[in-house]
């Protein structure tokens, strides 16, 4: 499996939407699924996909699907 | 004897040093400037308005109490056909909805005056013009909905009344002042939100209008901007503020905090009375109800340690009893709300009970503390949520073909059982499908705001039940 595939199966078991609701421009509070409670999964669920653990400001600045690329990025996750 | 102020836009035209700030775009506003940019008509009848927490729809909500309107106050977020069920039941003569842009049988009205312009204005159409069919009690001001998220028509009827003195005792114990500014960080059609609202419109100064919540950057950058000088937060709020590592954060101007809508657990109240300590700032633990307007009551925060875990004691002008028999807190108070309403009907009348029955076992210590032991109503409280079990059960009978009982468990999940064995035929299973389970866990997150990792299944040979035939949750609970 892929990064990009990674991470989108993590968005969709933490807020419970399609793979293809799956895009760059998803938003924190975009969606009525993305809510803090669900904000607060899907960090949990990232975590484990990538074995990363997240600081408090990777946890606020994770506000869309492009953000969190790039701050897995930052911790040696590659996306292209 | 002197004359009251009978209505509370009165109380909050006197507070001097009121403005609201826009944090989307920094534009301040006075309150005067906020309601006269509607001029609205003062024959309104029942005024539905779906509200986020922007200056649009303040200037609208506070418009709207300036007139004799009954105004209903819910979430603009809730799904379209909760919304259609609600005005099916209600009738309303004015729909104000930021989200929609077609309403069966409404047409839209443009109004537009000052610094706004309202583009969701809706109308009944010609000619269906419910006004008359629509008499409403004189005491009634205001709806709420007890449960922030659900489109439930159980509303709760409020009056003028009990919105001032809520807020008044409200500000005779939180250290409310003309030189605060306060952000508006949980929803205003949310009792607790609008307590926060009200009782700084009265007592307070700035009041920062933002949507953002605890989890943006936005939200902390803007805090400390406007030397924001308090927050308010559900017990998850806190549980959330705790995993991110928040009690490390430099909040320049922080004086007071405060935690309602649940019990927050002792261990974390234990961490941020230290938060409060480190940053000489003060946390209130309170305690209250939608049905009670809001606050029913709060411990002081010099009790945080020695009376771990209370409620504390009942707010200004308010009164606790534990009944002798059943053991149930009961509330006594000018801000008890006027009865239930679950359509136009109801709105006929006012119901004025002095008591509130809080649905809470409680006892009292020596030093007149109040503990909540447990709970009479099958309620669980779920990230913030008021979730009625029994409503959980009737709408799953609806939309599915399964017959659950559900339980809460320490208000972290729900546990729904069903029973995986036919009565009928000997021996033959029944399977819920991991898609089935799926659905239903989507149902209730759009529906209950429940999120899916806090639904369990768990199937039964049997439901257990009680010597008088009924389901023994009690025994449920022992499953788990």
């Amino acid at each position: 499996m892929t990064n990009t595939e990674k991470l989108t199966q993590a968005f969709c078991e933490a807020l419970m939407i399609d793979a293809s609701a799956v895009t760059n421009e998803l938003s924190y509070q975009g969606i009525a699924e993305w809510d803090s409670i669900s904000h607060m999964v899907l960090i949990s669920e990232i975590e484990g996909a990538f074995e990363v653990s997240l600081e408090t400001d990777d946890v606020i600045d994770l506000s869309s699907v492009a953000k969190a690329k790039e701050i897995l990025s930052k911790h040696g996750v590659d996306f292209n | 004897m002197e004359n009251r102020p009978s209505r509370l836009t009165d109380y909050i035209r006197a507070n001097r040093a009121l403005y609201f700030i826009d944090s989307s775009n920094q534009q301040e506003f006075t309150y005067t400037e906020l309601v006269d940019a509607y001029v609205v008509d003062n024959s309104l009848g029942l005024l539905f308005l779906y509200v986020e927490n922007s200056m649009k729809c303040l200037s609208a909500f506070f418009s709207a109490m300036e007139t004799d309107a009954t105004v209903v106050l819910l979430s603009s977020k809730l799904p379209e056909e909760l919304k259609k069920n609600l005005e099916t039941q209600y009738s309303p003569n004015i729909i104000i909805d930021p989200q929609r842009h077609e309403i069966e049988h409404y047409q839209l009205i443009e109004v537009e005056n000052g610094a706004f312009k309202l583009n969701y204005f809706w109308q009944p159409e010609d000619n269906l013009d419910y006004r008359s069919g629509n008499k409403i009690a004189s005491e009634i001001k205001l709806l709420l909905s007890t449960s922030g998220t659900t489109g439930s028509p159980k509303l709760v009827k409020l009056s003028e009344e009990n919105l001032i003195s809520n807020s008044e005792s409200i500000a005779s114990y939180l250290p409310i002042s003309a030189e605060d500014v306060v952000p508006l960080n949980l929803p205003i059609n949310y009792s607790y939100g609008l307590s926060v609202l009200l009782s700084n419109c009265i007592f307070g100064g700035k009041i920062l209008v933002t949507h953002e919540d605890f989890l943006t950057r936005k939200f902390w950058d803007d805090f400390n901007k406007y030397d924001c000088n308090s927050f308010a937060g559900v017990p998850i709020n806190y549980e959330i503020l705790d995993r991110i590592g928040f009690r490390n954060w430099q909040l320049n101007r922080l004086k007071y905090f405060t935690q309602a809508g649940g019990k927050l657990s002792e261990a974390y109240i234990e961490k941020f009375e230290q938060y409060a300590i480190q940053t000489q700032s003060k946390f209130f633990v309170m305690y209250g109800a939608t049905e009670a307007t809001a606050r029913m009551s709060y411990l002081p925060p010099q009790y945080l340690e020695s009376k771990r875990g209370s409620i504390g004691i009942p707010v200004a002008n308010g009164e606790f009893k534990i009944d002798e028999i059943s053991g149930e807190l009961i509330y006594k108070g000018p801000n008890v709300f006027g009865g239930y309403a679950q359509n136009s009907r109801d709105l006929e009348y006012w119901e004025n009970q002095k008591e509130l029955l809080t649905g809470d076992l409680a006892r009292l210590d020596q030093d007149g503390f109040y503990y909540i032991t447990g709970r009479i109503k099958r309620i669980v409280k779920l990230s913030g949520n008021r979730i009625n079990l029994d409503e959980v059960e009737r709408f799953l009978a609806e939309k599915t073909n399964h017959s659950f009982k559900s339980i809460g468990v320490d208000d972290k999940y729900l546990c729904l059982f069903y029973l995986d064995t036919d009565s009928v035929i000997e021996n033959s299973e029944i399977i819920i499908t991991e898609d089935e389970k799926n659905a239903i866990k989507k149902v209730l997150q759009m529906d209950f705001k429940i999120h899916p990792t806090q639904v369990k299944f768990k199937g039964l040979k049997n439901v257990p039940l009680t010597s008088n035939g009924k389901v023994d949750y009690t025994g449920l609970k022992d499953l788990i």
